[in-house]
Formats: structure tokens, C-alpha cells, sequence
């Protein structure tokens, strides 16, 4: 193998060295293949750099002929155009600018040598004299002059102004001046030393290759934007780029450019030692980079200047085309307006003598009807005066009614109060009426009377001590009948002594009919009244009985722990007896322990007998805080079980009402029980609050839960008879509950869906006037 | 072995103070609990015994803690009580895997003779347990080589054999038998045979 390469080293040698003669003695049959060379600093500069290349390539590939041709930007973009030549060697800027352009494809990039060590990416420094302290950063450049190769140089002008560029800084207007000095870049480096500008770009080689040669010191200068890179021995200021590229054009022979690329590859080992070592290739790089660069900088291939375009011209012009177009508008704006008022100027001018015209003949009419009205004012004199009269006499009537008037204001008035009164018996009310009846009429004996089995039966009368009734012999009598749902339920019949009636105004009659009318609803509500206390004094009834059948497995639970304590107390007591040597105190404590049991067991029986026994109803003076305590030992079993925890804040200046206590500790346990099994549904803990107020008027019992709370549904027939939401249960409870709270004055409520849980208050009157007739 | 242990879970004090009474009679060690939760929060050792449980306490009910318990490898028999027994709860408490279901008001010999039977279930499976962990122990002391030569032993094959499948001299199998005998502590190779049953138990 090291045989080999040494072959091919020596062979190749050969014939590089004898590559010029071959060339000069031409090759007839030999194609020509012409290598494109940017040349910014003359072509023969560039024939001198590359010139051997070509002729190492003729020696390498047989057949062909390698020749250089040197192009400025322009003339490359030509001769490409028009397929003059079949590589091209150039700039990574011109490259990528043909890559977009013609579709140049690189083969291999230059490679150099600095110090044995091979680099193949290159940078630009941006460099200012070291005692021009003002300037430390790129953006400290704003406002000083600036030196650079020129503005199509990649090297020499756009790397640094892409830097530039990053900084905010435009090299074309924020420099006070910017000089294009063209080659050699040598001279930049020495115009800035000499403070002939303060700040300029040359490739990062330049500079260091004139602190080298020891034409500059180092120490002069200041790299702005500083960087090192491990892949570039140079300090430089900007990004590094790769190096300059070898590409074929699209016309050129794959083959062929295979064949290139392969010997340009194996190039720098053929030169070693030759005068060219600082030049070799390596494979193709990425000049995504100087794209990159050219889009922000929007140049090369990016450009879009030159172009003579709609949107070109609006962007130079637009502020003069908006200016020239608003000054047309506004002269035809003004034309049009100017028009327009002459025209209306005309027209009101034709109106305003059309109007003269008019307003003369009116003053004419106007004269005319002044003449007829006084005529009409004379005539309207004479029917005013005899209208007058009439009102007189109408005065005087309504006067003599208004009398009548105020007499039976006066007795409706007293009708109004004795029925309304408030906390007065039927039966004091009847009295009353009785009374007012005589008065009212002037006559000295009024009866109630009621129709049953087909005869008027006297119930009352007034006065009551007069002994006889019907003394239709001695004097008079008349009545109205008192109908109940429009049958005659009896009569109410005024008796006198004179043997004439006296005769009743018809507002006298509208007063009797008034009272009789009052006595028929008012017995028709006390009727409704009973039926309706009977009915729900059943359903609380069957409610309660439901209450015990649920609450008996309970019961029967707590009673079964204290008989199983009492059996297990008193058969391990036996067992011990059974053995010898028995331990009597722990037995006697045992047999104590078994003894309290069996109280506890007693408790409960009787507990339990209390709530059976309470049968009858009947109102009495309540204590509401001890319904609340007797409700919560009825379900001590089921707090417990379901570990409810249940906060009292009772409010112990309640004070004592008339209220039958059955039936309001029903409601209690109703309301306590949904708590109860709504709650169960939730884990954290679970809490029930009762709470008793009073104020002047009212006592509150209010139980508060954090169980899941009420749905809307369920909120809006919670109180109608029929509807639940439990497994079992007939759904009266509330229906019942509210009903009874109802019939106490007072208010059954739920608490509305904002606060969590569920809540339900209800209100009783502390003074009982509303007590429902439960005695009569 | 330790001396069994009776766990008694009940809320209501008298019951639980009642039945540590009735089953200290016959002279048990009673431990006793107010609530499932705190049993649960008691580290348990492995003693042989029993649990007691009502069935309707708060917190934890009785048939969550057996179905809980059921999941750890405590082999504690669960004896259910409970004065509501009705047939949906017996069903699942047993299904669940209990010992069994008492319900209250229960004869006194008839709880205490099933806390003994339990108590006896448990000391079995511990002990089987034991047993068997001491003959696995055994067998993992044994190199894999003697465990080849365990293996064909049980199966019956004579050294000869062994020696052929395993391609050793009979001599080396001579040597790796009398090792393993000596390892898994067998005189004898019925013994032995017992001891590798029930260690696949």
C-alpha cells in the first residue's frame, strides 16, 4: 500500500515537472477546457496564482487542455452566461451569486497552509488605531469615516458589513464617509495607521501577514468585534466563511468534473514541495453561510435592485403620488360644492316668491274670519250663562247625596272594622255584627238563623237576653238569606216592634247583603279550614309511623350492643367461677360493668317508648331548643354510625311559643334525616349545624349540612307533595313539614344554590295570635 | 413459634371491653382496636391468631378492612360480627374470604370455639409458610451444577445416568450428590424428595 501511494507520488511528480513541457509542445487533439478565474487584482496577478493549476490539471486528465481566463464580477456573469468557459474559481460570494444565478455546483474548496496547518475558512478584521480610545465596539463606528476594498468585495467590504449590519449599523449612512480603495488592501491597513480614516476592513490574513513581514506593529491597532477560532489561525472580526470554491457550470461534462474534483483532491500532496504550498483542496463546504449573508444583506442573489418595477416606483415616489392625487380631489370636492349652492340658491329664490304670494292672500282670509268670530263669541256668551244654571241646580243635588253618602261611609266603615279585626273569635264577630245590624237600621233585635232539616233554627241573637224570638205578631221582620257555595246555609233576619217596616235605602240593602255575604265565606273558610287540619294531621300521621318503621332497625342495632356487652360480661364471669382459684374483683367489676349495661339497654326501651306514646296533638307552651335536643337522641344511632359530627348553637333566650310540639319535632327530624342521608354521600368530614335565633317577632331554627347540596331540579319541587329523590320514601316529608310550619304562621325554606351543602330554615311566631281554632 | 394473638375490632367500647373479657376467659391474648383505621396504623408481627371484626363500624367499615387485608399477606382469619346479618353481607364477607360470619346475639362456645379453630387455621399456614421458606432457602445454598444433579435425582435417574446426561464421571456426580445432601440437610432421599415438594408448594 505504501508502495503504491509512493508510486503515484513519484509518477505524479514526474509528470507535474514535466507538465510544461508537454503544454508547450500542444496537445492537437487535445479539448479545451477553459477555468474561469475572478481576477479583482489584474489578471495577470491572477494568471501568476493560478496558471500552474490549469497546468497540473492538462497533466492529469489526458485529452484535455486546462487554460485560465480572468474575469472582473461583471465579465464572469458573461462569459458564464453565454457557456464561455466550464469551471469557474471565485469567491464564496460570486460563487453562491452564480449557484443561484446559473446553477454552479462547487467541486472543492481552496484549502490553505499557514504553518503546516491547513485551513480552509477565511474572516475580514475590522480594525481602528489603538489610541482612537472613542471607538471600542462596532457600534461605536456610527458617525466615522470608514475604508474598505469595495462594495462587491466578500472579503474585503461584506463580511464586515454583515457584522456592521448586526450592530445596527448601515455602512452606506451612518458613516461619515465610507472609501472604496481597491487593491491591494494593504493600503487600508496603512491608511488607518496614518489617521486617514478612523476605522476599515481588509481579510484577517492581510493584517497579520503585514505584522509578519513587520510593516505594522500589532499594538497600533484595535480589532473591533474580536474572535479566534480554532479552525483559523487569524484574529478576525467577523463570522468565518469557507474559502474560495472550484465549481463547474451546468454545462459542463459530469465526468469530467469527477475527474477534476479527484485530481484537485490529491493536489496538495503533488506540491508539497513546490513554490505553491500554501495551496491545496479540500472537499466542497457549505456556503449556507453566505447566503445567509447575502439575504440580510439583501445582495448578490438577493438583490433586487436595478429593477424597475410598480411597487420601485411607488416606494421612491409614493409621498408626491398621495400628494398629486389629494390635490385633484380636493379641487373636485371643491367644483362640485361650488355648483351645488348656486343651484339651491336659485330654487330658494323661486320659493321665497311663491311664499310673498301666498302670505298675501292669507291676510286677506285673515281679515275675513276676524269679522265672523265676534259674531260666534257673542252667540257662545248666551249658551255659557244658561248652562250655568244648570250647574247651580246639579250642586245642589250632589250635595244632598253626598250626605247619604257619608252615613253609609260611616257604616262601612264600622262593617269593615269588626270583620277585620284581627285575634277576635267568629263568634264575637257575629255578636258584633248583630249589634251594629240593630243600630244601623234603628231596630231593637237581630237573629242568626240556620237552616237544618228543612227549618230555620235560631243559633244567636242579639240582644242575647231577649227571651222570645219570632214575634212576627207584635211587629215586623226581614231578612237576607246566608248562602254557603250558593245554597241557603241559614239567614240573618232584623225584627222591629212597630207594625210598619221602616224603609231601607238601597245602601241599606247593599249593607245586609255585605253582612250576609261575609257570614256565608267566613263559614265556608272555617269549613275548608277543619277538613284541611284533619288531612294533614293524617299525613303526619302516616309520615311519623314511616319515621318509626325506618328508624326500628336502628334501634334495634343499639340495642343489641349492650345485650351482647351483658352476655359476654356475664359468660366470661362464669367461666372464670368455673375454674378454680377465680379472680373475684376482676369478676366483680365485670359483673358492675354488666349491670350498667343493662341500664343503657333500659334507656333505650324507654327512649324509644316516649316517641311511640306521643299519640295525640295538641298545641301547648314548646320549648323549640328541647324538640331539637330530643330529635338529635332519637338519631344519636345514626350519627354515630355515619360518624356525623353535629354542631349545636342553640340559642338559649328562646323563648317558649304555643306550638304543637309533635308535629314541630317532626319537621325537626324530617329535616334532620334528609341531612342525614344526603350527607352520607360524601367522604371528608361530615358536619350538620343546628342553629335557634329569635328576634321581636319570630324564632329561626336553620340546619345547615355539607352534603352535596340540591340540584335545580330538585330544588324546584322540593316541596310538592310525591316528589323524592330517595330509594324509599313516599316524598311528604317536606311537603308535610312545610305544611305544618304553615299552619303554625310561620316559613319553611331552603337556602338558594350559592352556599355549599344545604340548608333549611323555618320561622314561628313567638306570640301566638295566629292559633288556628284547635279548641272550637 | 409466638403465642397466638385475638384482634379485636369494635367502636363500641362495652362490646369490645365485653368480648376481651369473654376470650381472656379461656386464656387468649386479646389486643384491641376502636376502629379499623387504628389496626391498620398497628404494625402487626407475624404471630398466629385472629381478627374479630364488627361489621358496621365508622370510618373503614369491616368488609373493607378484610378486602384490605386480603391484599397484604397478613394470614390472619377475619370472624365477622354483626347484628344486622343480612344475606347480601354474609355472602360478600365470605366471598371476600372470611373465616366466617357470627351474627349477634351469638351463643358464647359457638364464637369462642371458631376463634380456636382460626386461631389453629393460622398457626397451619404459618408454619407451611416457614417450612417452605426454610426448604427454598436450602435449594438456593446450592450451586447451579448441584442443582442440575438435584434436578435428575428427583426425577429418578440413577448416577449413572446423570453422570452420561450431564457428561461428568460418576465419580464427580458421587461428590456433587453427597454435597447436596449435606446442604439441603436430607439423610435420606425420601427426605429429600419431601423437602424439594414443598418447596414448590
Amino acid at each position: 500500500m505504501i508502495l503504491r501511494a509512493a508510486i503515484i507520488i513519484l509518477s505524479a511528480a514526474c509528470s507535474w515537472y514535466a507538465a510544461p513541457a508537454l503544454a508547450k509542445a500542444g496537445n492537437p487533439e487535445a479539448q479545451t477546457v477553459r477555468i474561469g478565474v475572478l481576477a479583482f487584482r489584474g489578471a495577470s496577478k491572477a494568471h501568476q496564482r493560478w496558471d500552474h493549476v490549469a497546468n497540473y490539471l492538462s497533466q492529469q486528465i489526458s485529452g484535455h487542455q486546462f487554460s485560465i481566463d480572468t474575469f472582473d464580477l461583471i465579465g464572469m456573469d458573461e462569459a458564464v452566461r453565454q457557456k464561455q468557459i466550464d469551471f469557474v474559481l471565485t469567491n464564496p460570494g460570486n460563487y453562491v451569486r452564480l449557484e443561484s444565478l446559473f446553477g454552479a455546483t462547487r467541486i472543492t474548496t481552496l484549502s490553505n497552509l499557514y504553518h503546516g496547518k491547513p485551513y480552509t475558512l477565511y474572516g475580514a478584521v475590522i480594525l481602528t488605531r489603538a489610541d482612537n480610545k472613542d471607538i471600542r465596539e462596532l457600534p461605536d463606528l456610527a458617525g466615522r469615516s470608514f475604508m474598505a476594498v469595495s462594495e462587491n468585495a466578500f472579503g474585503g467590504f461584506q463580511m464586515a458589513w454583515y457584522e456592521l449590519h448586526q450592530q445596527g449599523i448601515d455602512p452606506f449612512h451612518d458613516f461619515s464617509r465610507l472609501e472604496f480603495n481597491g487593491f491591494p488592501q494593504d493600503r487600508i491597513v496603512m491608511a488607518i495607521k496614518n489617521g486617514e480614516v478612523d476605522a476599515g476592513t481588509v481579510r484577517a490574513e492581510t493584517f497579520s501577514r503585514m505584522i509578519e513581514e513587520r510593516r505594522i506593529r500589532a499594538e497600533d491597532f484595535t480589532i473591533l468585534n474580536p474572535r479566534t477560532d480554532e479552525n483559523y489561525p487569524f484574529p478576525h472580526s467577523t463570522r468565518l466563511y469557507p474559502e474560495w470554491a472550484f465549481a463547474k457550470l451546468n454545462h459542463t461534462d459530469e465526468m469530467l468534473a469527477q475527474q477534476v474534483a479527484v485530481a484537485l483532491l490529491t493536489f496538495r500532496e503533488n506540491t508539497r514541495h513546490s513554490i505553491q504550498s500554501s495551496t491545496g483542496w479540500t472537499i466542497p463546504l457549505d456556503y449556507s453561510r453566505v447566503h445567509e449573508t447575502f439575504r440580510v444583506l439583501k445582495i448578490g442573489p438577493y438583490a433586487n435592485t436595478g429593477k424597475i418595477t410598480l411597487g420601485g416606483i411607488w416606494g421612491q415616489y409614493h409621498l408626491w403620488i398621495i400628494a398629486g392625487m389629494l390635490f385633484i380631489l380636493i379641487i373636485m370636492i371643491t367644483t362640485a360644492y361650488v355648483i351645488r349652492i348656486n343651484r339651491r340658491l336659485t330654487s330658494s329664490q323661486i320659493e321665497l316668491h311663491d311664499q310673498i304670494k301666498v302670505r298675501k292672500q292669507a291676510e286677506a282670509q285673515l281679515a275675513q274670519h276676524t269679522d265672523m268670530l265676534e259674531e260666534i263669541v257673542e252667540e257662545r256668551t248666551r249658551e255659557l250663562k244658561s248652562v250655568n244654571l244648570e250647574l247651580e241646580n246639579d250642586i245642589q243635588v250632589r250635595k244632598n247625596i253626598e250626605e247619604i253618602l257619608r252615613s253609609s261611609d260611616a257604616a262601612l266603615r264600622k262593617l269593615y272594622e269588626i270583620t277585620s279585626g284581627t285575634g277576635v273569635s267568629f263568634d264575637k264577630k257575629v255578636d258584633s255584627l248583630l249589634r251594629f245590624g240593630c243600630e244601623c237600621f234603628h231596630l231593637p233585635r237581630a237573629q242568626l238563623l240556620k237552616f237544618e232539616q228543612g227549618a230555620f233554627n235560631v243559633i244567636k241573637q242579639c240582644p242575647e237576653n231577649e227571651s222570645h224570638p219570632s214575634s212576627t205578631e207584635t211587629g215586623f221582620c226581614f231578612g237576607v238569606p246566608v248562602k254557603v257555595r250558593e245554597k241557603v246555609d241559614g239567614a240573618i233576619c232584623f225584627i222591629g216592634d212597630a207594625d210598619i217596616p221602616p224603609t231601607l235605602s238601597s245602601v241599606d240593602r247593599d249593607i245586609l247583603q255585605l253582612i250576609a255575604q261575609w257570614l256565608g265565606g267566613e263559614i265556608e273558610r272555617i269549613a275548608a279550614e277543619e277538613k284541611a287540619r284533619e288531612h294533614r294531621s293524617q299525613l303526619a300521621h302516616v309520615s311519623r309511623l314511616g319515621t318509626m318503621g325506618e328508624m326500628a332497625s336502628g334501634l334495634a342495632h343499639e340495642l343489641n350492643q349492650p345485650l351482647t356487652a351483658i352476655a359476654n360480661f356475664t359468660r366470661g364471669c362464669i367461666r372464670r367461677l368455673q375454674k378454680n382459684d377465680p379472680d373475684l374483683p376482676a369478676i366483680l367489676s365485670a359483673m358492675d360493668y354488666s349491670v350498667r349495661e343493662a341500664e343503657r339497654a333500659a334507656e333505650i326501651i324507654k327512649r324509644l317508648r316516649n316517641f311511640v306514646s306521643k299519640g295525640e296533638l295538641s298545641r301547648s307552651m314548646t320549648s323549640i331548643n328541647d324538640t331539637v335536643r330530643m330529635v338529635l337522641e332519637l338519631s344519636a344511632n345514626e350519627i354515630s354510625r355515619y360518624a356525623i359530627a353535629v354542631e349545636l348553637d342553640l340559642d338559649e333566650s328562646l323563648p317558649e311559643i304555643l306550638a304543637d310540639h309533635i308535629q314541630i319535632e317532626q319537621v325537626v327530624l324530617n329535616l334532620l334525616r334528609n341531612s342525614i342521608e344526603s350527607i352520607q354521600a360524601i367522604a371528608q368530614t361530615r358536619t350538620i349545624n343546628i342553629r335557634t335565633s329569635h328576634d321581636s317577632q319570630t324564632i329561626t331554627v336553620t340546619l345547615r349540612d355539607n352534603g352535596p347540596g340540591i340540584d335545580e331540579h330538585t330544588r324546584e319541587n322540593l316541596f310538592h307533595p310525591f316528589f323524592t329523590t330517595k330509594k324509599q320514601g313516599m316524598g311528604l316529608g317536606l311537603s308535610i313539614s312545610r305544611s305544618i310550619i304553615e299552619a303554625h304562621g310561620g316559613q319553611l325554606t331552603v337556602s338558594d344554590a350559592t352556599i355549599p351543602g344545604c340548608a333549611f330554615s323555618f320561622t314561628l311566631p313567638t306570640n301566638n295570635n295566629h292559633v288556628e281554632h284547635d279548641d272550637e | 413459634m409466638n403465642e397466638p394473638v385475638v384482634h379485636i375490632i369494635d367502636d363500641d367500647e362495652s362490646v369490645r371491653k365485653s368480648l376481651r373479657w369473654l376470650i381472656e376467659s379461656v386464656g387468649l391474648k386479646v389486643n384491641c382496636y376502636a376502629s379499623a383505621n387504628a389496626f391498620v396504623e398497628t404494625s402487626i408481627d407475624a404471630s398466629p391468631g385472629c381478627m374479630v371484626l364488627d361489621v358496621r363500624m365508622p370510618g373503614m367499615s369491616g368488609l373493607d378492612l378484610q378486602e384490605k387485608l386480603n391484599k397484604s399477606d397478613l394470614p390472619l382469619p377475619v370472624i365477622i360480627v354483626t347484628g344486622h346479618a343480612d344475606v347480601p353481607m354474609a355472602i360478600r364477607a365470605l366471598k371476600s374470604g372470611a373465616f366466617d360470619f357470627i351474627e349477634k346475639p351469638y351463643n358464647d362456645q359457638h364464637l369462642l370455639d371458631r376463634v380456636q379453630d382460626a386461631i389453629s387455621h393460622s398457626t397451619q399456614s404459618l408454619s407451611a409458610d416457614a417450612e417452605k421458606q426454610e426448604a427454598q432457602r436450602r435449594i438456593d445454598s446450592l450451586t447451579p451444577r448441584e442443582r442440575q444433579v438435584l434436578q435428575l435425582v428427583t426425577e429418578g435417574c440413577a448416577n449413572k445416568q446423570i453422570a452420561s446426561q450431564l457428561d461428568l464421571s460418576i465419580k464427580t456426580v458421587e461428590t456433587h450428590r453427597a454435597n447436596l445432601m449435606s446442604k439441603m440437610q436430607a439423610n435420606s432421599l425420601p427426605a429429600l424428595i419431601k423437602l424439594v415438594m414443598s418447596a414448590e408448594e
